[in-house]
């Protein structure tokens, strides 16, 4: 019984990983159509980034912060630079980051090597603490980790329904031109959510550093990982990039327990079950 | 389907049919009768629901209510597919043909359609039969000179040539023709007119159209509609002769120019 | 004689021809030129051919053909390695449990389209890996099978380079004259039909998820001999095989030769291993090479090797025609990304 309420949380930790690492890939695609295959690369580089700056400062702020920045930028860079011109043909989008992620992957290699790292927890956060109802010691700093995610998913909550820039974005995805022809700068919005989504995976990379390692191949794990959790959820709906968070991260955790050998193909029976129920995904609206 | 050969059963039957787009109703509650071997226009102003009515009908759109017969048939529920194996086929308004494909080869795909048994591996050069109808149809819709041009590479008018061809290309008991004229030419439109009226008289014919002049001379019953609604049904006579007709008729044309 | 007239055609696919089988005769280091260059490229551009087929005859974009790939090599060599199976019976259930898994997938996949088919068939692509990574009792996870030793069929010893090249161009050849073949018959009529509409294609009573259904599965089954083929290669199958880098580069071979034309899938193959066999010399970050020659690519050669002199006269024509802006929309919207343009039912009166 300890084992699978460990066996839970550990995946409701993975959970909130796969949802803040999702939840900017979804908003990006929801607002701009653009499928960011080069999202696995920001959340490992952001990874990277806040280990390097925790190492020589000692602060896991801080090396959280940079990370959230500078990945914030290297996603601005990567869509005025690359992906504006095309913007319109989602499919060489999407081939071009698909591109962009193999020469991250290579000189990621190259900078950090191909040993592991991983980040020091926080100090105060580095014990474990009872868990309430179920009996049983879990890190601290793997709750916080739900806890964060929680926070986020209400903070991107509150920005898309109270905000008028959240109001912007919802109607930019059910009606791009109309948005643009109403006057208000659709661009500037664009630019903004494209900052927030790859902030948000930088974000992750610093938090998940911590709690899993950072190596080559991570990239490619969280790529696939959110891809299944937006399809499974709903592209485009951040309460759809939740739930499939939950629902994926508990398939894959609980499988890798009770039945390792079978925890991709479980996953695999996951997406093509909601799919053949739900072409769009369990919160998805537009039939795709 | 059991009805359909002994001329009992009205080709086409529609009853209530109605389709809302959200607040829209672009039809409601339209009753049509089809007899077997009728030549049946539906004229109205642009918005009027004759498109809608058709796609209906064709089964591109899901009704939000009424019912569709086709020989004695509900086929309310059946996807447009299942509805062409029974032997309606249509023309689209906006052409939808296989542009990056031959002229020849749109016709072919028409005439190979299912239910028809064609081995779907014996290469297309091989089927005599069919390439010979094939030329037979470019012939009757005037596009004989062209069975090798792609068809993107057609005009405007020949592309609707083409639409036609292939509709008739599905051995329609039933022929769905919307606006076939659109931008025609004075001798397209000829053309046009002189092809429908040599139709075998065994195909029932619906025909859409915003021209008045194609409407009354190919319809032998003309179904006005009106704002989603059948205003009123009767002979090309009544129709010249209806003051209503000439009002929303002319004075939408009044507007649109 | 004008370039183009069938005659010099049939002449220039002739010569073609000869100089493949010739070339393991004539080449030095057969070791490196037969193998490592020669059947690479083969094998490699039959899984191009897969995605290709697939895009040129559906205007899907497949980053899962390797999904395929891997599950027939796996089945081969579980069977011949670790269950002791002769290869004719284990290569005949490798190939058909490869299409019946892209049945499968197809089956769901094919109802979504442009970037959102991509993204599904990347991931089960990536699926596969894992698997691979995790099925132990299987795949003896993460160090693969190994140690797999080409059989001897009909009395051609797989074992010797130059017969495993003719054996592979022979199968190569085969199935791009399939898929040449198939482009003339009713089924292929039918597949380039409803990629250019399917709504006229239900309008004319065709079944158009059976058809993209047969489609993927056939596409499955020309990665499967791609799996077939690399068995015989690589003497293994290990994980990474089907990994991530691998995926693009068969995504690679076939946006480089040019992703609507069949030939191209082998240019583009042959171009790739070239590459990745070279550029040692000059770069010890490959992948990075790779990647940029990619990104360049697709932002500037959409069309690749294949299109690149059709591309040059259109960049006159484009040239020529950007002044009258009116027809910018309709090349605009002809675009790869046109197949993403969603269904929304709206009222065409």
């Amino acid at each position: 019984m300890r084992q699978f309420f460990t066996v839970g949380l550990n995946g409701l930790t993975l959970a909130g990983l796969y949802f803040l690492v999702a939840s900017g890939l979804t908003l990006i695609f929801g607002l701009m159509r653009i499928v960011n295959l080069a999202h696995g690369t920001l959340y490992l580089l952001g990874g990277y980034v806040a280990w390097t700056v925790i190492r020589a400062t000692d602060s896991f702020m801080l090396g959280a912060l940079v990370a959230a920045l500078l990945i914030g930028v290297v996603g601005l860079v990567l869509h005025q630079g690359l992906l504006r011109t095309i913007e319109r043909d989602d499919m060489r989008v999407a081939l071009v980051t698909i591109g962009v992620s193999l020469i991250g992957a290579d000189q990621m290699l190259a900078y950090f090597g191909g040993v592991a790292h991983s980040i020091p927890t926080p100090e105060p956060l580095r014990t474990a603490v009872p868990v309430p109802l179920l009996g049983i010691n879990y890190p601290a700093y793997r709750l916080t980790i739900v806890g964060i995610a929680v926070a986020v998913g209400i903070g991107l909550w509150l920005l898309l329904s109270r905000t008028r820039f959240g109001m912007i974005v919802r109607a930019g995805v059910d009606d791009r031109e109309m948005v643009s022809a109403s006057g208000i700068n659709i661009r500037l919005v664009f630019v903004a959510v494209f900052l927030l989504g790859a902030a948000l995976a930088g974000l992750s990379g610093a938090i998940g550093g911590a709690a899993f390692s950072l190596a080559p191949g991570v990239d490619m794990q969280f790529l696939l990982f959110s891809l299944v959790v937006i399809i499974v959820g709903g592209m485009g709906s951040v309460g759809g990039a939740a739930l499939g968070a939950v629902l994926v991260a508990m398939v894959s955790n609980y499988a890798l327990a009770y039945a390792s050998s079978f925890a991709a193909v479980l996953v695999f029976g996951l997406m093509i079950t909601v799919l053949a129920v739900r072409p769009q995904g369990i919160l998805g609206k537009v039939a795709v | 389907m059991t009805d359909s050969g002994n001329g009992q059963a009205q080709a086409l039957r529609v009853q209530g049919l109605s389709r809302r787009f959200g607040g829209i109703r672009a039809v409601s509650d339209v009753d049509l009768d089809v007899e077997h071997g009728d030549r049946v226009s539906v004229i109205g102003p642009n918005g009027a629901g004759k498109s809608t009515l058709f796609n209906l009908i064709a089964g591109l759109y899901k009704p939000t209510g009424g019912t569709v017969e086709l020989f004695g048939e509900d086929i309310t529920r059946l996807p447009s597919r299942k509805r062409a194996q029974r032997g309606l086929t249509r023309t689209f308004q906006t052409s939808k043909l296989f542009l990056d494909l031959t002229v020849a080869d749109n016709l072919y795909l028409s005439l190979a359609a299912p239910p028809r048994s064609v081995n779907p591996l014996r290469s297309v050069l091989r089927d005599a039969e069919r390439s010979a109808r094939v030329r037979e149809l470019a012939e009757q819709v005037g596009l004989a000179g062209q069975t090798e041009t792609p068809a993107s590479e057609l005009s405007h008018g020949e592309q609707r040539q083409l639409e036609v061809g292939m509709a008739l290309g599905g051995d329609p008991k039933l022929l769905l023709l919307d606006e076939p004229a659109a931008g025609f030419s004075p001798s397209e439109r000829a053309h046009l007119v002189d092809m429908l009226t040599n139709l075998a008289p065994s195909i029932t014919l619906l025909l859409i159209e915003h021209d008045m002049d194609i409407a009354l001379v190919i319809g032998d019953r003309i179904v006005v509609m009106h704002e989603g609604k059948k205003l009123m049904e009767g002979t090309p006579d009544d129709i010249r002769q209806s003051t209503e007709v000439h009002e929303i008729y002319l004075g939408k044309r009044h507007e649109d120019t | 004689m004008r370039l183009s007239s069938p005659a010099v055609r049939w002449t220039a696919r002739g010569v073609l021809l000869a100089a493949l089988i010739i070339y393991p005769f004539v080449v030095p280091q057969p070791g490196f030129w037969v193998v490592n260059i020669g059947i690479k490229s083969l094998w490699l551009g039959v899984m191009a051919l897969s995605l290709i087929f697939l895009y040129k005859f559906t205007g899907l974009l497949s980053l899962g053909q390797l999904a395929f790939w891997g599950a027939a090599g796996y089945t081969i060599g579980y069977l011949v390695q670790l269950q002791g199976w002769s290869f004719a019976p284990a290569i005949a259930l490798g190939i058909v449990f490869g299409i019946l898994l892209g049945a499968l997938v197809g089956s769901f996949a094919i109802r979504a389209s442009g970037v959102y088919f991509l993204m599904l068939t990347l991931a089960v692509a990536q699926l596969m890996y894992f698997a691979a990574l995790q099925a132990s009792q299987f795949t003896r996870g993460h160090q693969g099978i190994t140690g797999i030793r080409p059989p001897t069929f009909l009395g051609l010893d797989l074992v010797s380079a130059r017969t495993q090249y003719l054996v592979a161009l022979t199968i190569a050849v085969l199935l791009y004259v399939l898929c040449r073949y198939i482009e003339g018959t009713p089924f292929g009529l039918a597949l380039r039909g409803l990629r250019d509409s399917p709504e006229r294609m239900r309008a004319l009573g065709y079944n158009v998820y059976a058809y993209k259904v047969v489609a993927f599965s056939f596409a499955a089954f020309i990665a499967s001999i791609g799996g077939v083929l690399a068995i015989f290669y690589n003497r293994q199958i290990v994980p990474d095989g089907v990994g991530l880098i691998r995926t693009i580069d068969v995504l690679i071979a076939a946006v480089v030769g040019g992703v609507i034309s069949l030939p191209g899938a082998f240019i583009g193959a042959f171009a790739l291993t070239m590459v990745q066999n070279f550029s040692q010399f000059f770069t010890s970050r490959y992948l990075t090479l790779t990647g940029v020659v990619f990104v360049v690519v697709v932002l500037f050669f959409p069309q690749g090797i294949a299109g690149l002199w059709r591309q040059f006269t259109g960049y006159y024509l484009w040239a020529h025609d950007r002044w009258r802006p009116a027809t910018r929309d309709a090349v605009e919207g002809k675009g790869v990304g046109a197949g993403a343009a969603q269904l929304s039912e709206r009222s065409t009166d």
